[in-house]
Protein backbone atom coordinates (compact mmCIF):
# COMPACT_ATOMS: atom_id res chain seq x y z
CA UNK A 1 0.00 0.00 0.00
CA UNK A 2 1.58 3.16 -0.95
CA UNK A 3 4.91 1.57 -2.09
CA UNK A 4 4.54 2.97 -5.85
CA UNK A 5 3.65 6.35 -4.83
CA UNK A 6 6.82 6.53 -2.50
CA UNK A 7 8.70 5.27 -5.18
CA UNK A 8 7.34 7.84 -7.42
CA UNK A 9 8.77 10.66 -5.05
CA UNK A 10 11.82 9.05 -5.13
CA UNK A 11 12.07 9.49 -8.78
CA UNK A 12 14.98 8.93 -10.52
CA UNK A 13 18.05 7.68 -8.07
CA UNK A 14 21.42 8.95 -8.65
CA UNK A 15 24.58 7.68 -8.78
CA UNK A 16 25.78 6.35 -5.20
CA UNK A 17 28.22 8.25 -3.62
CA UNK A 18 28.36 5.27 -0.74
CA UNK A 19 32.09 4.12 -1.25
CA UNK A 20 32.20 0.71 0.61
CA UNK A 21 35.36 -0.27 0.10
CA UNK A 22 36.61 3.32 1.60
CA UNK A 23 34.50 2.41 4.35
CA UNK A 24 36.27 -0.56 5.00
CA UNK A 25 39.65 0.84 4.72
CA UNK A 26 39.01 2.98 7.07
CA UNK A 27 37.45 1.27 9.97
CA UNK A 28 40.25 -1.40 9.30
CA UNK A 29 42.68 1.31 10.21
CA UNK A 30 40.99 2.87 12.82
CA UNK A 31 40.96 -0.38 14.09
CA UNK A 32 44.92 -0.63 13.85
CA UNK A 33 44.64 2.71 16.06
CA UNK A 34 42.75 1.42 18.53
CA UNK A 35 44.95 -1.57 18.59
CA UNK A 36 47.88 1.02 19.35
CA UNK A 37 46.11 2.81 21.81
CA UNK A 38 45.13 0.07 24.15
CA UNK A 39 41.45 1.16 24.37
CA UNK A 40 38.55 -1.35 23.81
CA UNK A 41 35.11 -0.48 22.58
CA UNK A 42 33.16 0.15 25.60
CA UNK A 43 34.04 1.51 29.41
CA UNK A 44 32.50 1.11 32.63
CA UNK A 45 29.22 3.47 33.17
CA UNK A 46 30.42 4.08 36.76
CA UNK A 47 33.34 5.85 35.56
CA UNK A 48 31.74 7.64 32.86
CA UNK A 49 29.32 8.86 35.77
CA UNK A 50 31.80 9.64 37.78
CA UNK A 51 34.11 11.56 35.22
CA UNK A 52 31.07 13.55 34.08
CA UNK A 53 29.70 14.06 37.54
CA UNK A 54 32.73 15.57 38.83
CA UNK A 55 32.64 17.65 36.04
CA UNK A 56 28.95 18.91 36.63
CA UNK A 57 30.32 19.84 40.11
CA UNK A 58 33.17 21.87 39.35
CA UNK A 59 30.97 23.62 36.04
CA UNK A 60 28.25 26.10 37.48
CA UNK A 61 25.95 23.71 38.40
CA UNK A 62 23.39 24.39 35.75
CA UNK A 63 22.51 23.13 32.78
CA UNK A 64 24.01 25.80 31.09
CA UNK A 65 27.08 25.12 28.42
CA UNK A 66 30.12 25.68 30.02
CA UNK A 67 31.44 29.29 29.94
CA UNK A 68 34.84 30.82 30.43
CA UNK A 69 36.08 31.83 34.00
CA UNK A 70 37.65 34.62 34.94
CA UNK A 71 34.79 37.12 34.89
CA UNK A 72 36.19 38.21 38.25
CA UNK A 73 40.10 37.58 38.07
CA UNK A 74 42.27 39.83 40.14
CA UNK A 75 43.67 42.69 38.46
CA UNK A 76 47.00 41.98 37.42
CA UNK A 77 46.27 37.91 36.39
CA UNK A 78 45.69 36.16 33.37
CA UNK A 79 41.96 35.42 33.35
CA UNK A 80 40.84 31.72 33.02
CA UNK A 81 39.56 31.39 29.71
CA UNK A 82 39.29 27.36 30.20
CA UNK A 83 36.48 25.43 29.69
CA UNK A 84 34.89 22.01 31.15
CA UNK A 85 34.13 19.51 29.42
CA UNK A 86 30.50 18.76 29.72
CA UNK A 87 28.19 15.80 28.04
CA UNK A 88 25.51 15.54 30.42
CA UNK A 89 22.46 16.79 28.32
CA UNK A 90 22.39 17.98 24.34
CA UNK A 91 23.10 21.66 24.58
CA UNK A 92 26.01 21.22 27.46
CA UNK A 93 27.53 18.34 24.85
CA UNK A 94 27.00 20.52 22.02
CA UNK A 95 28.63 23.87 23.36
CA UNK A 96 31.35 21.66 24.67
CA UNK A 97 32.34 20.07 21.63
CA UNK A 98 32.12 23.59 19.77
CA UNK A 99 34.83 25.06 22.06
CA UNK A 100 36.82 21.52 21.84
CA UNK A 101 36.86 22.21 18.05
CA UNK A 102 38.01 26.18 18.79
CA UNK A 103 40.65 24.63 20.49
CA UNK A 104 41.64 22.23 18.35
CA UNK A 105 42.16 24.50 15.27
CA UNK A 106 43.80 27.37 17.15
CA UNK A 107 46.46 24.42 18.99
CA UNK A 108 46.90 23.28 14.96
CA UNK A 109 47.29 26.62 13.54
CA UNK A 110 49.88 27.07 16.23
CA UNK A 111 52.08 24.45 16.35
CA UNK A 112 51.99 22.92 12.34
CA UNK A 113 51.89 26.92 10.75
CA UNK A 114 52.50 25.29 7.18
CA UNK A 115 49.73 22.57 7.70
CA UNK A 116 45.82 22.99 6.90
CA UNK A 117 43.01 21.38 6.80
CA UNK A 118 41.64 19.26 4.06
CA UNK A 119 38.71 17.42 3.52
CA UNK A 120 38.57 14.19 3.90
CA UNK A 121 36.42 11.97 1.52
CA UNK A 122 36.31 8.86 4.18
CA UNK A 123 34.83 10.70 6.66
CA UNK A 124 31.18 10.45 6.31
CA UNK A 125 29.21 13.67 6.89
CA UNK A 126 32.07 15.68 7.39
CA UNK A 127 32.86 16.34 3.86
CA UNK A 128 33.18 20.15 3.58
CA UNK A 129 35.88 22.45 1.44
CA UNK A 130 39.18 22.64 2.25
CA UNK A 131 40.47 24.55 4.79
CA UNK A 132 37.57 23.76 7.27
CA UNK A 133 38.68 22.25 10.14
CA UNK A 134 36.97 19.00 11.66
CA UNK A 135 33.49 19.21 12.97
CA UNK A 136 33.62 17.38 16.54
CA UNK A 137 30.90 14.81 17.17
CA UNK A 138 29.91 14.19 20.35
CA UNK A 139 28.24 12.27 23.19
CA UNK A 140 25.54 12.64 25.23
CA UNK A 141 25.36 11.00 28.77
CA UNK A 142 22.79 10.51 30.72
CA UNK A 143 21.06 7.44 32.81
CA UNK A 144 20.15 6.17 29.55
CA UNK A 145 23.98 5.89 28.27
CA UNK A 146 25.63 4.04 30.03
CA UNK A 147 28.95 3.41 28.16
CA UNK A 148 30.51 5.50 25.35
CA UNK A 149 34.06 5.02 24.16
CA UNK A 150 34.60 9.16 22.89
CA UNK A 151 32.49 11.53 24.86
CA UNK A 152 34.07 13.98 21.50
CA UNK A 153 35.75 13.19 18.51
CA UNK A 154 36.74 14.90 14.95
CA UNK A 155 38.57 14.14 11.71
CA UNK A 156 40.18 16.03 9.10
CA UNK A 157 42.29 15.68 6.71
CA UNK A 158 45.84 17.37 6.67
CA UNK A 159 48.11 18.39 4.30
CA UNK A 160 51.64 19.75 5.02
CA UNK A 161 54.33 20.26 2.70
CA UNK A 162 52.71 17.65 -0.18
CA UNK A 163 52.30 15.06 2.52
CA UNK A 164 48.99 14.21 3.08
CA UNK A 165 47.38 12.04 6.47
CA UNK A 166 44.29 12.42 8.56
CA UNK A 167 44.32 13.44 12.01
CA UNK A 168 42.23 12.50 14.93
CA UNK A 169 40.92 14.19 18.36
CA UNK A 170 39.48 12.16 21.02
CA UNK A 171 38.10 12.68 24.12
CA UNK A 172 37.56 9.51 26.22
CA UNK A 173 35.34 9.04 28.99
CA UNK A 174 37.94 6.91 31.07
CA UNK A 175 41.18 5.42 31.90
CA UNK A 176 41.83 2.41 28.86
CA UNK A 177 40.20 -0.90 28.67
CA UNK A 178 42.35 -3.89 27.76
CA UNK A 179 41.37 -5.61 24.63
CA UNK A 180 40.02 -8.15 26.94
CA UNK A 181 37.33 -5.41 28.84
CA UNK A 182 39.62 -5.42 32.30
CA UNK A 183 41.35 -2.12 33.18
CA UNK A 184 44.32 -1.76 31.62
CA UNK A 185 45.95 1.93 32.14
CA UNK A 186 45.77 5.37 33.18
CA UNK A 187 45.55 7.96 30.73
CA UNK A 188 48.94 9.23 30.15
CA UNK A 189 50.54 6.11 31.04
CA UNK A 190 52.45 3.38 28.59
CA UNK A 191 50.92 0.42 27.73
CA UNK A 192 52.13 -2.42 29.36
CA UNK A 193 53.38 -4.30 25.83
CA UNK A 194 56.29 -3.79 24.49
CA UNK A 195 54.55 -1.01 22.12
CA UNK A 196 56.78 1.96 21.11
CA UNK A 197 55.69 4.51 23.77
CA UNK A 198 57.05 7.74 24.99
CA UNK A 199 56.00 8.82 28.88
CA UNK A 200 56.43 12.54 29.47
CA UNK A 201 55.00 15.18 30.95
CA UNK A 202 52.98 18.52 29.95
CA UNK A 203 53.95 21.99 31.45
CA UNK A 204 50.97 21.97 33.65
CA UNK A 205 52.44 18.26 34.88
CA UNK A 206 49.90 16.30 32.96
CA UNK A 207 51.27 12.97 32.17
CA UNK A 208 51.38 12.19 28.54
CA UNK A 209 52.79 9.18 26.14
CA UNK A 210 53.35 9.22 22.30
CA UNK A 211 52.20 6.06 20.75
CA UNK A 212 53.95 4.95 17.41
CA UNK A 213 52.82 2.24 15.24
CA UNK A 214 53.84 1.46 11.68
CA UNK A 215 51.64 -1.63 9.48
CA UNK A 216 51.75 -2.27 5.75
CA UNK A 217 52.51 1.30 4.39
CA UNK A 218 50.79 3.13 7.30
CA UNK A 219 52.51 5.35 10.05
CA UNK A 220 50.65 6.23 12.97
CA UNK A 221 51.14 8.21 16.32
CA UNK A 222 49.16 8.69 18.83
CA UNK A 223 49.59 11.40 21.37
CA UNK A 224 47.60 11.16 24.77
CA UNK A 225 47.02 13.82 27.68
CA UNK A 226 45.69 12.64 30.96
CA UNK A 227 42.93 15.54 31.33
CA UNK A 228 41.38 16.09 34.87
CA UNK A 229 39.38 13.16 36.65
CA UNK A 230 40.80 10.37 34.22
CA UNK A 231 39.88 10.98 30.87
CA UNK A 232 42.48 11.47 28.29
CA UNK A 233 42.61 13.70 25.00
CA UNK A 234 44.15 12.49 22.45
CA UNK A 235 45.75 13.26 18.68
CA UNK A 236 46.26 10.51 16.54
CA UNK A 237 48.20 11.20 13.10
CA UNK A 238 48.60 8.88 10.35
CA UNK A 239 49.74 8.84 6.60
CA UNK A 240 47.02 7.24 5.17
CA UNK A 241 44.58 9.86 3.37
CA UNK A 242 41.95 9.08 0.51
CA UNK A 243 41.41 6.25 -1.61
CA UNK A 244 45.48 5.38 -2.45
CA UNK A 245 48.78 6.12 -1.93
CA UNK A 246 50.45 9.00 -4.28
CA UNK A 247 54.77 7.90 -3.91
CA UNK A 248 57.22 9.29 -1.52
CA UNK A 249 54.30 11.97 -0.44
CA UNK A 250 52.99 9.28 1.58
CA UNK A 251 55.97 7.92 3.41
CA UNK A 252 55.97 10.55 6.10
CA UNK A 253 52.79 12.00 8.28
CA UNK A 254 51.95 15.02 7.62
CA UNK A 255 52.41 16.54 11.22
CA UNK A 256 55.42 14.67 13.14
CA UNK A 257 54.99 13.09 16.85
CA UNK A 258 56.31 15.91 17.93
CA UNK A 259 53.56 18.52 16.61
CA UNK A 260 50.74 16.16 17.76
CA UNK A 261 52.20 15.94 21.06
CA UNK A 262 52.64 19.71 21.20
CA UNK A 263 48.61 20.19 19.98
CA UNK A 264 47.56 17.71 22.02
CA UNK A 265 49.04 19.31 25.13
CA UNK A 266 47.81 23.14 23.77
CA UNK A 267 44.11 21.72 23.69
CA UNK A 268 44.15 19.94 26.93
CA UNK A 269 45.59 23.01 28.68
CA UNK A 270 42.35 24.81 27.54
CA UNK A 271 40.29 22.08 29.26
CA UNK A 272 39.71 22.57 33.24
CA UNK A 273 38.13 19.92 35.36
CA UNK B 1 38.10 -9.84 10.84
CA UNK B 2 38.54 -12.50 8.50
CA UNK B 3 38.85 -12.50 4.93
CA UNK B 4 35.57 -14.42 4.58
CA UNK B 5 33.81 -12.13 7.06
CA UNK B 6 34.69 -9.33 5.34
CA UNK B 7 33.50 -10.82 1.96
CA UNK B 8 29.93 -12.24 3.22
CA UNK B 9 30.07 -7.82 4.71
CA UNK B 10 30.39 -6.98 1.04
CA UNK B 11 27.97 -9.16 -0.52
CA UNK B 12 25.92 -8.48 1.68
CA UNK B 13 25.86 -4.58 1.94
CA UNK B 14 25.98 -3.95 -2.40
CA UNK B 15 22.66 -6.23 -1.99
CA UNK B 16 21.08 -3.94 0.17
CA UNK B 17 22.64 -0.66 -1.06
CA UNK B 18 20.20 0.61 -3.69
CA UNK B 19 16.99 -0.08 -0.86
CA UNK B 20 18.88 1.65 2.17
CA UNK B 21 19.87 4.79 0.01
CA UNK B 22 15.59 5.06 -0.88
CA UNK B 23 15.03 4.95 2.42
CA UNK B 24 17.56 7.21 3.43
CA UNK B 25 16.15 9.54 0.60
CA UNK B 26 12.85 9.37 2.05
CA UNK B 27 13.57 10.10 5.68
CA UNK B 28 15.16 13.25 5.15
CA UNK B 29 14.35 13.71 0.67
CA UNK B 30 17.74 15.22 -0.07
CA UNK B 31 20.23 12.54 -1.69
CA UNK B 32 23.61 13.78 -0.34
CA UNK B 33 22.16 13.65 2.97
CA UNK B 34 20.72 10.40 2.04
CA UNK B 35 24.27 8.79 1.24
CA UNK B 36 25.75 10.37 4.19
CA UNK B 37 23.47 8.52 6.47
CA UNK B 38 23.98 4.89 4.42
CA UNK B 39 27.50 5.59 4.98
CA UNK B 40 26.89 6.05 8.63
CA UNK B 41 24.76 3.20 8.67
CA UNK B 42 27.60 0.71 6.64
CA UNK B 43 30.17 2.18 8.70
CA UNK B 44 28.14 0.81 11.91
CA UNK B 45 27.26 -2.54 10.40
CA UNK B 46 30.84 -2.95 9.93
CA UNK B 47 32.01 -2.29 13.17
CA UNK B 48 29.20 -4.88 14.52
CA UNK B 49 29.39 -7.23 11.85
CA UNK B 50 30.24 -10.31 14.24
CA UNK B 51 26.94 -9.07 15.67
CA UNK B 52 24.75 -8.21 12.54
CA UNK B 53 26.11 -11.58 10.90
CA UNK B 54 24.31 -13.47 13.48
CA UNK B 55 21.33 -11.70 14.10
CA UNK B 56 18.12 -12.92 14.17
CA UNK B 57 16.95 -10.50 10.95
CA UNK B 58 19.60 -8.72 9.50
CA UNK B 59 17.71 -6.36 7.33
CA UNK B 60 15.72 -5.90 10.66
CA UNK B 61 19.15 -4.60 12.48
CA UNK B 62 20.36 -2.74 9.52
CA UNK B 63 17.06 -0.89 9.04
CA UNK B 64 17.28 -0.46 13.39
CA UNK B 65 20.27 1.75 12.79
CA UNK B 66 19.80 3.39 9.56
CA UNK B 67 16.68 4.60 11.29
CA UNK B 68 18.07 5.63 14.34
CA UNK B 69 21.30 7.15 12.75
CA UNK B 70 18.60 9.56 10.80
CA UNK B 71 16.82 10.66 14.14
CA UNK B 72 20.56 10.97 15.61
CA UNK B 73 21.37 13.31 12.86
CA UNK B 74 17.97 15.19 12.37
CA UNK B 75 17.97 15.23 15.98
CA UNK B 76 21.59 17.00 15.78
CA UNK B 77 20.69 18.53 12.58
CA UNK B 78 18.43 21.41 14.60
CA UNK B 79 20.79 22.10 17.23
CA UNK B 80 24.00 22.78 14.83
CA UNK B 81 24.46 26.74 14.11
CA UNK B 82 25.99 26.00 10.95
CA UNK B 83 22.98 23.76 9.68
CA UNK B 84 19.68 25.34 9.11
CA UNK B 85 16.92 22.66 9.90
CA UNK B 86 14.05 22.55 6.97
CA UNK B 87 11.25 24.61 7.61
CA UNK B 88 8.20 23.58 8.16
CA UNK B 89 5.27 25.43 6.02
CA UNK B 90 3.68 27.74 8.60
CA UNK B 91 -0.28 27.07 7.94
CA UNK B 92 -0.04 23.95 5.78
CA UNK B 93 -1.72 20.94 7.27
CA UNK B 94 -1.43 16.88 5.84
CA UNK B 95 -3.99 16.41 2.85
CA UNK B 96 -7.00 14.39 3.52
CA UNK B 97 -5.82 12.75 0.27
CA UNK B 98 -2.75 12.32 -1.23
CA UNK B 99 -3.13 11.83 -4.94
CA UNK B 100 0.66 12.83 -6.13
CA UNK B 101 4.06 13.20 -5.25
CA UNK B 102 3.94 16.73 -4.34
CA UNK B 103 1.57 15.82 -1.78
CA UNK B 104 3.05 13.31 -0.24
CA UNK B 105 6.46 14.97 0.03
CA UNK B 106 4.49 18.16 1.80
CA UNK B 107 2.91 15.49 3.73
CA UNK B 108 6.56 13.81 4.56
CA UNK B 109 8.18 17.55 4.95
CA UNK B 110 5.46 18.73 7.50
CA UNK B 111 6.06 15.64 9.92
CA UNK B 112 8.54 15.12 12.21
CA UNK B 113 11.72 13.19 11.74
CA UNK B 114 10.06 10.02 14.07
CA UNK B 115 6.57 10.60 12.28
CA UNK B 116 8.28 10.51 8.96
CA UNK B 117 10.43 7.73 10.14
CA UNK B 118 7.16 5.60 11.20
CA UNK B 119 5.48 6.27 7.51
CA UNK B 120 8.09 4.99 6.04
CA UNK B 121 8.54 1.54 7.62
CA UNK B 122 4.94 1.40 7.72
CA UNK B 123 3.80 1.59 4.06
CA UNK B 124 7.13 2.12 2.50
CA UNK B 125 9.29 -1.13 4.00
CA UNK B 126 5.88 -2.49 4.83
CA UNK B 127 7.09 -3.13 9.02
CA UNK B 128 4.30 -4.53 11.35
CA UNK B 129 3.59 -2.44 14.04
CA UNK B 130 5.97 -4.60 16.56
CA UNK B 131 8.76 -4.29 13.87
CA UNK B 132 8.27 -0.95 13.20
CA UNK B 133 8.47 0.22 17.39
CA UNK B 134 11.25 -2.27 17.85
CA UNK B 135 12.99 -0.67 14.98
CA UNK B 136 12.92 3.18 16.44
CA UNK B 137 13.08 1.84 19.55
CA UNK B 138 9.01 3.49 20.85
CA UNK B 139 6.33 1.83 21.62
CA UNK B 140 3.66 0.12 19.46
CA UNK B 141 0.99 2.07 20.91
CA UNK B 142 2.80 5.68 19.42
CA UNK B 143 3.57 3.51 16.08
CA UNK B 144 -0.02 3.07 15.80
CA UNK B 145 -1.02 6.65 16.95
CA UNK B 146 1.54 8.31 14.49
CA UNK B 147 0.79 6.19 11.69
CA UNK B 148 -3.32 6.56 11.85
CA UNK B 149 -3.57 9.90 10.06
CA UNK B 150 -0.52 8.33 7.28
CA UNK B 151 -2.59 5.12 6.86
CA UNK B 152 -5.58 7.10 6.76
CA UNK B 153 -4.11 9.21 3.82
CA UNK B 154 -2.40 6.92 2.08
CA UNK B 155 -5.08 4.37 1.67
CA UNK B 156 -7.21 7.52 0.14
CA UNK B 157 -4.23 7.83 -2.89
CA UNK B 158 -4.06 3.77 -3.77
CA UNK B 159 -7.83 4.30 -3.89
CA UNK B 160 -7.85 7.27 -6.05
CA UNK B 161 -7.89 7.38 -10.00
CA UNK B 162 -4.34 7.51 -11.25
CA UNK B 163 -2.85 4.97 -8.38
Amino acid sequence: MGTQLFDQLIGDVPPSSVDVTAIVRREKRRSAIRWITGVATAVVALSVTTAIGLSMTSSTGTSSPPTAAGGSSPAGTTPDTRFALVAYNEESAAASAKRLGAALDAAFRKEAPGARWISDPEVPGQAGPDGQPPKLSYKVVDGASKKSQELFSGDSGVLNEGRKGSLHLGVNAIDGLGEDGTPQRKAGTCPPSGRECKAGTAPNGAPTIVLSMAFDQGRVYTAEVALPDGRALRITVNNTFGAGGDGAARQATPLTSAQALAIAVDVASHIKA
Amino acid sequence: MERADEDDFHAYVSQRLDRWRRTAYLLCQDWHTADDLVSITVTKLFRNWRKVRTADNRDAYAQRVLSRSWLDESRRSSRREWTQPEPVEVGWSAPDRIVDRESLARLLKALGPKQRAVLVLRFYLDYSVEETADILGIAAGTVKSQSARGLETLRAATASPGN
